[in-house]
């Protein structure tokens, strides 16, 4: 199998430029020398504390990074992302079969198709072709985020990012959300690079798993692998932190 | 949370005020009791009574039709006045807003020395410029209204640009100009449509004001604000012909303040 996404040595500054008036360049470093890959339909997942540099590595797979060096090879034309909070993710102005169809109208495909393939979409996240009439602040925080998962998969993409998907969400949300992107992923054949700092989330949603600390990857490899013989010290203090030892 | 508008009293207050001010101004573009410039030397200054609703003034024009006509002018005024303010400070906003970067800071410094002008003053500097007349003072007045708007449109455009909705947007593939327009701008209607109401109110009050300074609706013409100006000399021999046009400019002002105050309250 092909590897769907590989980072070669990836450098991400922020630089301070200061004012219009004021010229003081100060860099600095929010990932460091980071280098992975992702295999085609897997499901990857990226662990580490607020701050580390996950969002960051997503925006310069996503292309949304102006300052960086490094080589990202990303095998697939329209990567998708699907947000941590489902409360900015859908646009409160429009209905939600408005939002399901807006990057259908973006390819041109003809009213009927749209309708038909939103409805397909909505069927398969599980929920209520009613709700296509419904504005976004009438639904609850896992209708929402099923939402954004749709509007996402609907680009006919085969690379989503999810960004802290279920972090927003209450567990027994989490769990059926968590569900429904392992189903997906199954039956569409999409890679997922999943972003969290739950480590028992991870454990049940991912093949294999990176660790990243202050925007260096400090240990990467199989879930069992990374979960039963963690290699660094930042590693075994999260998996102690997170009290997986019974799993 | 959004509070139904039709329980508010002052949205019930505001619109029945400004419905029946809509009222008589569309009235008085089809139909004056009296040809509004018509004078009549027998009812110089005579006051009210059932023939002359509201009295009549120097000239012995009825003052109830050239009410009735000053509205619409003023009206009209202060409409074109907003409109030209809203479009230009919309795009403006915008584009500033949701690019940012130098072009967002030249055009943003220049927006605050004009916003630093009374809009009044600024609006006489045009006048001086361009000569008296209607369609000068809406022209100058519009130019004033342009900088409130354009700050409004683009505070509400860097608070919503990096949203979580427009980064998928993005991605999506959308074009900005369809991001800027479609994905953005609706969600700023609350806002706008308040500031509007309150950029009417300053129009109509600006538009009083040019004309009670004379350069404004020309006579034998009438407007609120330069039935004003005339009759300031009469104040005390035939108080009427002041107070009606004044009243007018209160009500429509107090109409649209209330309903600009229901809708920032939602």
């Amino acid at each position: 199998m092909d590897n769907i996404l590989e980072v070669k040595n990836l450098n991400v500054y922020y630089t301070d430029k200061g004012s219009l008036w004021k010229r003081k360049e100060q860099k600095k470093h929010a990932l460091t020398d980071v280098s992975f890959f992702m295999k085609e339909g897997e499901v990857l997942g990226l662990v580490g504390e607020s701050g580390c540099g996950k969002t960051s590595l997503a925006k310069a797979i996503l292309g949304m990074q102006k300052e960086m060096e490094g080589e990202v090879v990303l095998r697939c034309s329209n990567p998708q992302m699907a947000f941590q909070d489902p409360y900015s993710s859908l646009n409160p102005s429009k209905k939600i079969g408005w939002i399901l169809e807006e990057p259908l109208k973006i390819k041109k495909l003809p009213k009927e198709e749209r309708k038909r393939r939103v409805d397909e979409m909505l069927e398969k996240v599980g929920l209520d072709l009613k709700c296509k009439e419904h504005y976004p602040n009438e639904l609850s925080g896992g209708q929402r985020q099923r939402i954004a998962i749709a509007s996402a998969l609907l680009c006919d993409t085969k690379f989503l990012i999810a960004d802290e998907p279920v972090s927003a969400l209450d567990v027994t949300i989490q769990a059926q959300i968590i569900r429904l992107l392992l189903k997906l992923q199954k039956e569409m054949g999409i890679s997922i690079l999943f972003i969290s700092h739950d480590l028992r989330v991870v454990y049940q949603m991912c093949d294999r798993v990176v660790i990243m600390q202050g925007g260096r990857i400090l240990e990467q490899g199989n879930i069992d692998e990374v979960y039963h013989h963690p290699q660094s010290d930042y590693t075994k203090l999260l998996l102690e932190a997170a009290n997986l030892e019974e799993t | 949370m959004k509070k139904k508008l039709l329980k508010q009293p002052t949205f019930i207050l505001g619109a029945i005020i400004t419905s029946v001010m809509m009222l008589l101004t569309f009235i008085g573009f089809l139909y004056t009791p009296y040809d509004p410039t018509k004078m009549d030397s027998s009812s110089k200054l005579a006051g009210c009574s059932l023939a002359h609703l509201m009295g009549c003034d120097n000239f012995g024009r009825d003052i109830f039709s050239r009410v009735l006509q000053g509205m619409g002018n003023t009206f009209l005024i202060a409409i074109a006045t907003v409109t030209i303010g809203v479009g230009c400070g919309i795009l403006l906003g915008a584009f500033t807003g949701y690019f940012g970067g130098w072009l967002d800071e030249v055009l943003m410094r220049i927006n605050d020395v004009i916003f630093a002008f009374p809009s009044i003053l600024l609006a006489l500097v045009f006048i001086s410029i361009f000569g008296t007349g209607k369609y000068n003072v809406v022209f100058a007045l519009g130019i004033a209204f342009i900088p409130s708007f354009a700050r409004i449109v683009r505070s509400e455009f860097i608070k919503y640009k990096d949203m979580d909705y427009v980064k998928s947007a993005r991605l999506a593939g959308v074009s900005d100009f369809r991001i800027i327009f479609v994905h953005i701008l609706p969600n700023t209607t609350t806002v706008l449509l308040s500031s509007i109401m309150i950029g009417f109110n300053n129009a109509v009050l600006a538009e009083a004001g040019m004309s009670y300074l004379g350069i404004g609706v020309q006579p034998p013409d009438a407007s609120l604000g330069s039935m004003l100006s005339e009759a300031q000399s009469y104040l005390f021999s035939a108080p009427n012909y002041a107070i009606f046009p004044g009243l007018m400019i209160i009500l429509l002002v107090l109409g649209f303040s209330l309903l600009a105050d229901s809708l920032k309250a939602r």
